[in-house]
């Protein structure tokens, strides 16, 4: 009975909601090539962290899930911790698309993206911090153009496809990717979401929502709902031949980890990765299982390196009130330790956790 | 929105609260301690009291819901039946349901409209589901005794099926039933093309088309033989308009449509594989919740309210799937599933291709060149803009190396 009532409740709390908003953030475009663009959020202290961080987002879902709001936005908590910083919008791709080629990702669109954080802000070697598909993207980078990166962060990226903890690593081996590119050309978002949600069938389709009728009432719970729930569904495609490789090369052969992938005639050699490293899992992640992201910081030649475990689920590490208190700030603390322009740790060495591996309660 | 329509949901919003704290008061009144002890008092004091207060509580319903509802007259509250008053509750509670998807396209912001009709179709299962939990109830407070568990088992089951059977596009997890939904429409624009193309044929043939629906309906044999009816029909008409010889395009098409009929017949089957393994697993799953269910009641342990009961459902449902979908045997069945969709999406592909190449526009295959060619020039472009760049580069060092050599 309760039910009903907030289901009226909640129809009329969103008939008056005009729109759902995200990505608020003031920003400036700084580069566009093809569909890519890339934007800059000013530094809000007056002593920003001098060597900038380019974040480089997957390609399944869009980058304002970095600035979903101002209550829980990555960006703005990384501008508060003086970081200066640089994203990566890829944009949706549409048939014409359907070419582009992990290399045009990663030597092209990522490389120009790096290249311009350089010139626009005089800094040679930069950080990097790869979300999800984009911190695979960047640790392919990172051992391709090790001298442009000074400090690497990886965000649950899938790294090691052996493992079958995650549904999606035993399905993506069974997969012919083959008709299925030649079939679609440009892999719809609308064809990947459903397989996102039955990995957690029961909970994303039917008791979320049946959980949200509680707060109904509540225009605020409601909008920090929707906009999740906006950004979920805000999938772009998957241009089909960068696609077809990701899927051959990692989920069915494994290359990277046996450091055998190939990129634009290159061999990718994780041992090239040598600037300090920082990977981030989450501990109960159902998309990308810390089996998949951990084996990362045995397999490069980076001295200084750790793992920060977040108690949590994939986008959690994002959007989660715990990512906002102690996750964002944790990864800004780490590069701003690591950003002195003279590539030592700077003198104004500011408290951070030292252990090889550290949690974030 | 318009005014009218924002005046005509407050109104009823606002009828709809009053009915609804009335309907709590009634249910508070009769059972005070209802949070704590969900079995329902089995009295026949009770009874005559609820039953008063569904009259009074229909009464005012009838009243407010009469201006809503064109058909006000379908239930009749002075029946005989006890029943009658669970019977108003319940389509009591599906008017608010329908009226919830009437003003669902109110909503203005469409990832608000999208989800609330989530929410809305959540509600519904979980409405469902209550009714099945009252159920549960209402045996337990009727006493049935031990020997009586495995015929309330079974009746829990049937209405269980029930609703399985009524939701289960949604009841399912939302991917799978986007993948059936999806899938069914490859299927269903696959019918209607072919159809299109075949209409001008099978409107003058009863024969023809009595062999094409059997085709449609996945018979092989009926496919060949349709096709090679067709071929014949074709070439005695258009054929001879676009002077085309048995073995040219129209051969050429009837082919495509064979390979395509293939893929249609290996899609079906594929999708019904995939589904077969997905009912089973719900069905297990239930059965399974239910046997736990009569055991944890015979130990007086039952799930003391729906929330624990609908907690319990879902997580065991998960759980099942989850072992499902785990399994190398359901990774391969439903890679096998859209490999065959996408099997026979190109066989689609490859027919709109040989029809609209009859006519002069470019078909996706043209199109894909097109798309080639840009994107070998648009990489040409990047590789010439770089070397203009060093060279430019170059340049400006030399320039600055001769300024200082010229300083010297």
């Amino acid at each position: 009975m309760t039910m009903q009532k907030k289901l009226l409740q909640g129809i009329g709390t969103m008939i008056s909601m005009q729109d759902v908003d995200a990505d608020l953030t003031p920003k400036k475009l700084v580069f566009h090539q093809d569909k890519m663009r890339l934007f800059h959020y000013k530094p809000m202290v007056t002593n920003p962290v001098p060597v900038p961080v380019l974040i480089v987002n997957t390609l399944v879902n869009r980058q304002y899930m970095m600035d979903l709001h101002r209550e829980r936005s990555v960006i703005h908590t990384f501008q508060e911790q003086g970081l200066d910083v640089y994203i990566i919008d890829w944009g949706y791709p549409d048939q014409s698309d359907k070419y582009l080629s992990m290399e045009d990702y990663i030597d092209e669109y990522l490389n120009d993206a790096v290249d311009t954080v350089r010139k626009e802000t005089g800094i040679d070697k930069i950080n990097l911090l790869g979300i999800y598909q984009g911190g695979t993207f960047s640790v392919i980078y990172s051992a391709l153009y090790p001298e442009k990166v000074k400090n690497l962060v990886t965000m649950v990226a899938p790294i090691d496809f052996s493992t079958n903890d995650g549904i999606l690593y035993s399905w993506g081996k069974y997969l012919n990717i083959d008709n299925l590119v030649d079939a679609f050309g440009v892999i719809p978002g609308a064809f990947m979401n459903p397989g996102f949600l039955m990995l957690k069938p029961f909970l994303l389709s039917l008791d979320k929502h049946a959980g949200i009728i509680d707060n109904l009432d509540d225009p605020d719970a409601v909008r920090d709902f929707l906009s999740l729930e906006k950004w979920l569904f805000d999938s772009p495609g998957q241009a089909g031949e960068a696609f077809r490789k990701f899927v051959k090369d990692l989920f069915q052969a494994n290359l990277l980890v046996q450091n055998k992938m190939e990129l634009g005639g290159r061999t990718v050699d994780l041992k090239k990765i040598d600037m300090p490293l920082l990977t981030v899992l989450a501990e109960q992640d159902h998309l990308v299982p810390p089996a998949s992201t951990l084996p990362l910081n045995d397999l490069v030649a980076s001295k200084d390196k750790e793992i920060i475990h977040f108690p949590g689920g994939h986008i959690g590490t994002l959007v989660s009130s715990s990512a906002h208190r102690k996750l964002a700030p944790a990864i800004a603390r780490w590069l701003a330790d690591r950003s002195a322009p003279d590539g030592k740790k700077g003198p104004e060495k500011r408290e951070s956790a030292r252990s090889k591996s550290s949690p974030v309660n | 929105m318009g005014e009218d329509a924002t005046n005509l949901w407050d109104g009823w919003r606002q009828y709809q609260e009053n009915m609804m704290n009335t309907w709590n008061s009634s249910i508070s009144a009769l059972w005070p301690d209802r949070k704590k002890d969900t079995q329902p008092r089995k009295t026949p004091e009770i009874w005559q009291q609820w039953w008063k207060i569904q009259e009074d509580c229909y009464r005012t319903w009838q009243d407010g819901i009469k201006n809503f509802q064109a058909d006000n007259g379908l239930l009749n509250p002075l029946s005989d039946s006890s029943k009658i008053a669970i019977r108003i509750y319940q389509d009591w509670l599906k008017t608010i349901q329908n009226r919830l998807d009437l003003y669902t396209p109110l909503v203005p912001d469409p990832v608000a409209r999208n989800m609330l009709d989530r929410i809305t179709r959540s509600s519904n299962l979980y409405t469902s589901l209550a009714s099945f939990w009252e159920d549960f109830l209402n045996d337990g407070a009727a006493g049935e005794k031990e020997s009586n568990a495995a015929a309330s088992l079974r009746k829990w089951q049937e209405k269980y099926f029930t609703i399985l059977t009524e939701y289960f596009t949604f009841g399912l997890p939302e991917g799978l039933a986007d993948i059936i939904k999806k899938s069914g429409e490859i299927a269903v624009i696959y019918q209607q093309n072919v159809v299109d193309l075949f209409k001008p044929w099978i409107a003058s043939s009863p024969d023809l088309q009595e062999e094409f629906f059997h085709a449609l309906s996945g018979d092989r044999d009926a496919s060949l033989v349709f096709l090679k009816n067709w071929q014949k029909a074709y070439q005695q008409s258009y054929g001879k308009l676009f002077h085309i010889p048995g073995i040219g395009p129209a051969g050429n098409l009837a082919g495509k449509m064979l390979v395509s009929f293939e893929s249609y017949v290996q899609y079906v089957s594929s999708l019904n594989d995939f589904l077969a393994g997905i009912y089973k697993t719900g069905f297990d799953a239930m059965e399974g919740l239910l046997k736990k269910m009569d055991e944890l009641r015979a130990q007086s342990k039952a799930p003391s309210s729906f929330r624990e009961f609908y907690d319990l459902w879902w997580r065991n449902n998960e759980e099942t799937y989850l072992q499902l979908f785990k399994t190398e045997s359901f990774g391969r069945m439903f890679s096998e599933m859209v490999d065959a969709g996408a099997r026979l999406k190109k066989r689609l592909d490859d027919i709109m291709t040989s029809v609209v190449s009859l006519w002069p526009i470019p078909t996706q295959k043209d199109m894909d060149s097109v798309y080639k060619s840009i994107y070998q020039l648009k990489k040409d472009h990047r590789n010439e803009a770089r070397k203009i760049e060093e060279l430019l580069g170059r340049v400006s060092r030399m320039e600055e190396k001769l300024n200082g050599k010229g300083a010297d």
